[in-house]
Order: C-alpha cells, then sequence, then structure tokens
C-alpha cells in the first residue's frame, strides 16, 4: 500500500499538468452537458411563442457571427501579412524620394573632388547598365562611403540619385533597430521590397543606408537574455537581401554611410561582391576648402575683399558642415552688428565659435588672469618658434567651453605623417606653459594638466608604436598579441621599464629645451602675457607683428 | 479556420430551421377554452369559464368583490384580473388558427350585480405583445363597458352572459361609441355638451349611430360639434381596420337637430 501511494505520488508530481488538465477537461465538459440539459430542458418547456421567439433570434445572431468572423479573419489576415510580409511597423517610418524631390544636383557637390571623380564612375555604370552588360561586366551593387561626419555623404548620395534620375529611399542605421526581436530583420525585408517595387516602376533604385554601422558591427554571440538576436537577425537580413540583389538585376543600388572604420563592421558585409566600392570621404583638402567657402559665401552678402585662401588655410580639418556652419553664423553676427554684408570679422568670430564654442561668462580674478596669460604666452612662442608645420593663429585668456584660454595651433597644412621633428615640437609646445608658468611664479598650476597628458601620449605612442626612443627598441608594442585589452602589454618588464625610460627621456630633453629658449626669450614672454593681458585676444596678425617687433621669425616647414 | 467557422454556422442553422419546422404550437384552437381554464386554475388558482362561439372566445370571471365602496377596484380582483388577461394572451400568442376577437366579462356575483366587459380584436392583441403598437394604441382599440345585472347576483357559472359571435362591425360600432362617449365626457368638453343619448350599432353592413348630443353652454366656439367628432372618429376606426370590408355605409341619426346624415366607407375614409 505504501509503495503503491509513493507511486502515484510519483506519476503526480511527473504528469501533473496532464492530470491537470485532464481534470479541468472533465469538469468543463460536464458543466457543459449540464448546462446544456438544462437549457435545452428550459428549452422545450417553453410555449410555443416564446421557443420561436427565441430560434427567430439564432439566424441572425448566426449571421452576425459569421460577418464578424469575416471581419476579423479579413483583419487578422491583413495584420499578419502586413506585419510579417508586408514590413509591419517598419513601414510606418519608411519614406520614399522621388529623385525631383532629393534636388541636389552634381554641381551643388563641391569641395570632394576626388571623390566626385570616382563616385562619377559608379553613376556612369549605373546609367550605362546596357552597356556594361553587353560587355559582360557586373553591375555595381553596394558602394560604402566612409568618412568622418559632416564631410557630405548624405549629400553626395543625394546629388548620386539625382544625376541617375532614381527614387531615393533614405534610411538610417538607427530605423532597424526596434524593441521586437526580429523587427530590425523585418525592416530591412522591406526596405528592399519597396526598392524592387520602385525599382520594376522607375527601372531603377537607389537604397541609402546612413550611419550603417548601428546595424552592420560585427555579429555576435547571443547573451542569456537574448541579446544580439535580433542584432545577428538584421545583418543576416542585410547580407542575404544584397546577395539577392546580386542574383537578381533589379537595378538597384545600396549606398551606405559610415564614419567609423570599414574594420569596426562586419567582415562578411565588407567582403567582395556586397559593397563593391569603398569611397573614402574624407576632410577637404585645402583647394576644397576654398570652393567650399566660395560657394557658401557665395550664398550670403559679403565683404569682397574677404580672402578664402586665408579662411582655407585656417581651417584645417573642417568638414564642409563646418564651413557651412562657420558661414552662417557670420552671417548671424553681421546680422547682429547691423551690418549689411559679412566681414572677416565676423567670419573670425564665427570660426571662434565653431571651433571653441561660445565665450562662457567664467570671470577670473586678476591673478589668475595673469596666470593664464603667461601659460598661454609659453604655448604661443614655443609653438611659434619651434614648431615647424603648425601656427599659432589665435591667443585669447577668455574661458570657453571648459577651458580658461588657449593658443590655438592649427596646422599650415594636412599632415599625413607624423615625423619625429613634428612630435617633438608638440611635445614641447605642450611642455611650454609649465615652464612658463614656473619661470614667471617659480611654480605651477593644474592648469598643465591636459598639456601633460598630451605631451605624455605623444611621447608615450613614440616610444611604443613607432620606435622613436633613444635606446632604439622598434616595434608597435599595441599590435593585438602583444597588447591585450584587458592584460595590458605581455613584454617583459625589462622591456618595459626601457620603453618607459625613453619616454621620460624624451619629456626631459623637450622640457629642457624649452626651459633654455624661454629662459632665452624671457622678454618676449613678458610682452606676449602684457599684450594678451591688455586685449585678451590676439589675432594671427598681432601675434606675427610681435614677434616680429623681436626680431623673430618662423622656422621654415620641415618634414625632417 | 474559416472552412470551420461556415460548417459551423450552416450547421448551427439548419439545426435552427429544423427545430423552427417541428416547433408544434402549445394550445390548439379546439381546447382553447381548456388551455385557459387549465392556466388560471393550476398557475393562477382562479377558477374562470371560457367558450368559444364561432370566432370569438369567451372568457368568464366571477369575483365576490370587484370594486370597493369607493368604486375602486379591489386589489386582490385587480390583480386576478390581470393574471387571467396573462392567461388569455399567453394562449393566443402560442396557438394556431387564433379567434378574431376576445370578450373577457368580469362579474360582481355578491355584492352589486355588475358586469365589466373587455372586448378586444385578437390581432391587435397579438400586435401589441409584439411590440408593433403601443399600450396606449391598443387602448384605444380596446372595448371596455360596464353594467349593473342583477342576473350576475350568484351566478358562478356564467348562466346570465347571452354569448355570440362578435363581429368586425359590431365591434367597430362599440368602439365609436365608446370613444365618442369619452370624447365628450373629457374634462374639457363634458361641462358643454350633454350626452342624452348615444346608441351605435350594426347590421347587414350598415352602421347606424343614434346622436343625441346637446350643447349645454353658450360658449362652445373652438369645441368640435358632435357631428363632426363622430366622424373622425368613425373615419379614423375605419382607417385602422379598413382590411375589412363588412361595413359599406355609415348612417348618423343627429336626434338635437333631427337630421339624418348617410355616408358611404369611402366618403369617411377620405377624412370629409
Amino acid at each position: 500500500m505504501n509503495t503503491r501511494a509513493k507511486r502515484l505520488k510519483k506519476t503526480i508530481k511527473l504528469h501533473w499538468i496532464k492530470i491537470l488538465v485532464a481534470v479541468l477537461g472533465v469538469v468543463f465538459l460536464t458543466v457543459f452537458i449540464i448546462l446544456l440539459i438544462v437549457g435545452l430542458r428550459n428549452f422545450f418547456s417553453l410555449e410555443s411563442f416564446y421557443k420561436r421567439q427565441f430560434l427567430s433570434v439564432i439566424p441572425f445572431q448566426i449571421f452576425i457571427s459569421i460577418v464578424t468572423g469575416f471581419v476579423f479573419v479579413i483583419f487578422y489576415s491583413f495584420m499578419y501579412m502586413w506585419l510579417f510580409f508586408g514590413g509591419g511597423f517598419a513601414k510606418l517610418s519608411q519614406k520614399k524620394i522621388k529623385e525631383k524631390e532629393v534636388d541636389v544636383k552634381w554641381s551643388d557637390v563641391i569641395g570632394m573632388e576626388s571623390v566626385k571623380l570616382e563616385i562619377s564612375e559608379v553613376i556612369k555604370l549605373l546609367k550605362d547598365r546596357a552597356q556594361l552588360k553587353r560587355i559582360g561586366g557586373k553591375v555595381i551593387k553596394g558602394v560604402l562611403m566612409v568618412g568622418p561626419p559632416g564631410c557630405g555623404k548624405t549629400y553626395l548620395a543625394k546629388a548620386i540619385a539625382t544625376e541617375t534620375g532614381l527614387p531615393f529611399l533614405p534610411s538610417v542605421g538607427s530605423e532597424f533597430v526596434g524593441i521586437f526581436v526580429g523587427l530590425g530583420a523585418m525592416r530591412i525585408k522591406s526596405l528592399f521590397k519597396q526598392a524592387r517595387t520602385l525599382a520594376d516602376i522607375n527601372g531603377g533604385c537607389i537604397v541609402f543606408i546612413d550611419e550603417i554601422d548601428s546595424i552592420a558591427r560585427p555579429r555576435v554571440g547571443v547573451s542569456g537574455f537574448g541579446g544580439g538576436i535580433s542584432h545577428n537577425a538584421t545583418i543576416n537580413q542585410l547580407l542575404s537581401e544584397l546577395d539577392g540583389l546580386r542574383q537578381e538585376e533589379s537595378n538597384i543600388v545600396i549606398i551606405a554611410a559610415t564614419n567609423v572604420n570599414e574594420e569596426e563592421l562586419d567582415p562578411a558585409l565588407m567582403r567582395a561582391g556586397r559593397f563593391d566600392r569603398k569611397v573614402y570621404v574624407d576632410y577637404p583638402q585645402l583647394e576644397d576648402r576654398k570652393n567650399l567657402f566660395k560657394y557658401y559665401l557665395d550664398k550670403t552678402k559679403y565683404d569682397p575683399d574677404i580672402d578664402v585662401a586665408v579662411l582655407a588655410r585656417k581651417t584645417v580639418y573642417f568638414s564642409p558642415a563646418d564651413i557651412s556652419n562657420m558661414v552662417r553664423e557670420a552671417s548671424l553676427i553681421a546680422v547682429r552688428n547691423n551690418r549689411e554684408i559679412t566681414i572677416m570679422k565676423d567670419l573670425s568670430e564665427a570660426y571662434d565659435r565653431v571651433e571653441f564654442g561660445f565665450k562662457s561668462g567664467l570671470l577670473l580674478s586678476e591673478k589668475e588672469k595673469v596666470w593664464v596669460a603667461y601659460h598661454e604666452a609659453g604655448h604661443a612662442i614655443i609653438a611659434y618658434l619651434m614648431h615647424p608645420t603648425t601656427d599659432v593663429v589665435k591667443a585669447s585668456i577668455i574661458p570657453r567651453k571648459g577651458f580658461l584660454g588657449y593658443a590655438h595651433p592649427v596646422p599650415r597644412e594636412e599632415i599625413h605623417i607624423d615625423t619625429k621633428n613634428q612630435l617633438l615640437a608638440s611635445i614641447k609646445t605642450s611642455l611650454a606653459s609649465y615652464v612658463a608658468e614656473k619661470l614667471k611664479f617659480g611654480s605651477t598650476g593644474s592648469g598643465v594638466n591636459t598639456d601633460f597628458s598630451n605631451a605624455l601620449k605623444t611621447a608615450h605612442n613614440m616610444v611604443y608604436r613607432w620606435g622613436m626612443g633613444e635606446t632604439g627598441i622598434l616595434g608597435n608594442f599595441y599590435t593585438p598579441g602583444i597588447f591585450h585589452p584587458t592584460y595590458g602589454l605581455t613584454v617583459s618588464e625589462k622591456i618595459r621599464q626601457k620603453l618607459d625610460e625613453d619616454v621620460q627621456k624624451i619629456l626631459s630633453s623637450c622640457l629642457k629645451e624649452v626651459e633654455e629658449i624661454l629662459t632665452k626669450e624671457k622678454d618676449l614672454l613678458e610682452y606676449f602675457a602684457r599684450e594678451l593681458l591688455k586685449k585678451e585676444e590676439l589675432e594671427y596678425d598681432e601675434i606675427v607683428e610681435i614677434f616680429k617687433k623681436h626680431g623673430k621669425e618662423r622656422p621654415q616647414s620641415s618634414a625632417s | 479556420m474559416v472552412k470551420n467557422g461556415l460548417k459551423a454556422a450552416l450547421v448551427s442553422l439548419s439545426l435552427v430551421l429544423t427545430l423552427s419546422c417541428t416547433i408544434a404550437p402549445t394550445y390548439s384552437r379546439r381546447d382553447i377554452d381548456k388551455s385557459i381554464k387549465k392556466i388560471c386554475e393550476e398557475e393562477f388558482n382562479i377558477n374562470v369559464k371560457s367558450w368559444l362561439v364561432q370566432d370569438t372566445i369567451w372568457v368568464y370571471a366571477p369575483f365576490k368583490k370587484v370594486f370597493d365602496d369607493n368604486f375602486s377596484w379591489e386589489k386582490e380582483t385587480l390583480e386576478n384580473v390581470r393574471k387571467i388577461f396573462l392567461a388569455l394572451s399567453r394562449v393566443l400568442l402560442s396557438m394556431d388558427e387564433r379567434p378574431s376577437f376576445f370578450i373577457f366579462v368580469v362579474s360582481d356575483v355578491e355584492k352589486s350585480g355588475s358586469d365589466l366587459y373587455y372586448i378586444g380584436f385578437i390581432p391587435d392583441m397579438m400586435k401589441m405583445q409584439k411590440l408593433f403598437i403601443s399600450l396606449g394604441q391598443w387602448q384605444e382599440r380596446e372595448v371596455i363597458m360596464s353594467f349593473l345585472n342583477p342576473q350576475a347576483l350568484g351566478d358562478y357559472q356564467g348562466y346570465h352572459i347571452k354569448k355570440y359571435n362578435l363581429t368586425m362591425g359590431e365591434f367597430i360600432s362599440y368602439l365609436i361609441n365608446q370613444n365618442v362617449r369619452k370624447y365628450f365626457t373629457a374634462p374639457q368638453t363634458k361641462d358643454v355638451f350633454q350626452i342624452n343619448n348615444l346608441k351605435t350599432g350594426y347590421a347587414n353592413g350598415k352602421l347606424s349611430i343614434l346622436l343625441d348630443i346637446s350643447v349645454i353652454k353658450d360658449d362652445a366656439t373652438g369645441l368640435a360639434d358632435p357631428l363632426r367628432v363622430t366622424k373622425e372618429t368613425a373615419g379614423k376606426l375605419l382607417k385602422i381596420y379598413s382590411d375589412f370590408d363588412e361595413i359599406s355605409e355609415i348612417e348618423i341619426i343627429d336626434a338635437v337637430n333631427n337630421r339624418q346624415h348617410s355616408y358611404s366607407k369611402k366618403e369617411l375614409l377620405g377624412g370629409s
């Protein structure tokens, strides 16, 4: 009996859900049968009039049920199709733009001549598909535009759409990230479905995915909570759609834009056949910047004496968006000053706003002002006298955007390779503030924090990455395998010690050199600081004038 | 899913149709008197008598006391009268080949010796039950007559009731009498007019009305004259029952002016 009871208990424990369901089923059935019997008995006890009255309602109820059922089935089917095949929620945020609505002409694309050359080939291929097919060439399906933000990638994509006369489907990578798993993939599917339809109607279509890095980061392992499933599904869907395009001759071109390195994107997306062309849309070069200034200034009224070449030289590493912003700011400043036209001073002020932000309104004590003035004077003098490639275009002791003053160094031209000489000059420029404070006040302040960081970082890279240390140890010690993100460098303590010694030697020698120069040029330091205190801001011409007064000239540019 | 739904709908519909076809009337014309009696006795514990005379069902309900000393309904009697009406309407609703008229007589067999007649056209009653007409409309089409009748005293079997088959002509004549009388005894007219005599009758397609209503107050401006009211009432009723062509002529004898008017049914229906 005891064994039976135990077995029964175990069986119940094992099959309790089935038993529960069965018991509930029996209870439900019994209740249903009882209710049916009671209901029928009551029905048959009714007089004929009331029976008929009751029955007369039933056909109508059946009719209503059928109609409701049909409506529900149609609605349900529609929702199902819409959700799973028609794009669903994805469609809500999707819009198609016709080529007429884009309205960015090829001639409007300025400041990226080399890129334009590259893209014009793509456009030609899109226009001359038939010719390409005749000679057996493969049509370009994907163009990936890589480059810093604000350099005109979206603008370029729009211009392509206008030039080819094809409908333009813009989207942003973040649109494909949804709270539901699979929503991203669904949106990709919907986007390409729409693109195919448009291509069928218009003979082609351009799909533009901005910030593709939002969805095209390398696929990840699925975590315990399902994180990563959606992301992986989205990339997989994108890959499969791109493959689909390769198989079908639907004349759809995907233009994607990102401002991260292509190495940071999923390798499968980057392989040949998916994004056939990679276009690097970088910051505009000197000539491009001149054109950009001319283009944007031409849209305003401005002083004909403004030299766009000067502006272009001053705005190294400015994106077209920055240049546009600068000209717009200058116009606003001109209006505020009741001027009909924009003058160079407005542009200079606008430059400061774009580069350094608005004046913060922070009030410095006289003592602090003096301190900052000598600090910035040190930077300016060493940069002017020792840096081969950088100009100090402005010095200021007016607090802005979190810093109390600045001596703004601007490269005379785009630098693509940093030589040892340049790097040392940069370290010296950074350390100059420290030396200046020490010379003047016999003490130093916390203001050197960022300067020291910059100097140490540069010296560290020189030794650890570029083999510029005195001991002659070579190699990039940040190569994967030697450097681990968690465990750090995997080199011997001895090597590491030598490398660190090299770093300190660089810093020491630079410091020594700066001390010598500033000691020698103490009068210049005093004069510069006083001028800065007097005027609070010194423009490039004023800076040059100070140096000229003291018989100093900039060294010639040298990459050695 | 759609297929199954349609199947279920078809099965249900067939079941309903089959059930509807197999529903036999609960009561038959042959046993109508017994059925009314049975319901009243078994369900309401009221003794009634009932007879079917051709196309008229008669119900006789004797009560010891119908009205109290103030000539108001005895509460218990009134409740019982309502129950008898309910039994009557239930039987009439759930039967085949319904009679055309009912005449329900409530008699005070102990105290006053009086008879109260409720007469109605059964299709009207059905319409009222099915809410095709309102209770107010029904009340306008129901004849209520009361008589003092010493023969009623002690008559629990309804011997003193002369049962006959009511015709539409007679029914309309009763209705005209009741509605004209009601008009001239209403608060706004009772002090101006005096009903000396008002009789209605029907025979051989002719509806006769003896009208003797005189004006007893000089200022009768704005109030309709008796002849016009009678004509309008007759026209209205003939219109309601226009499907019945028993009545072809209406004769109104105006005893006050000593004149006799004769109208065709068509004339009265035209609203003249």
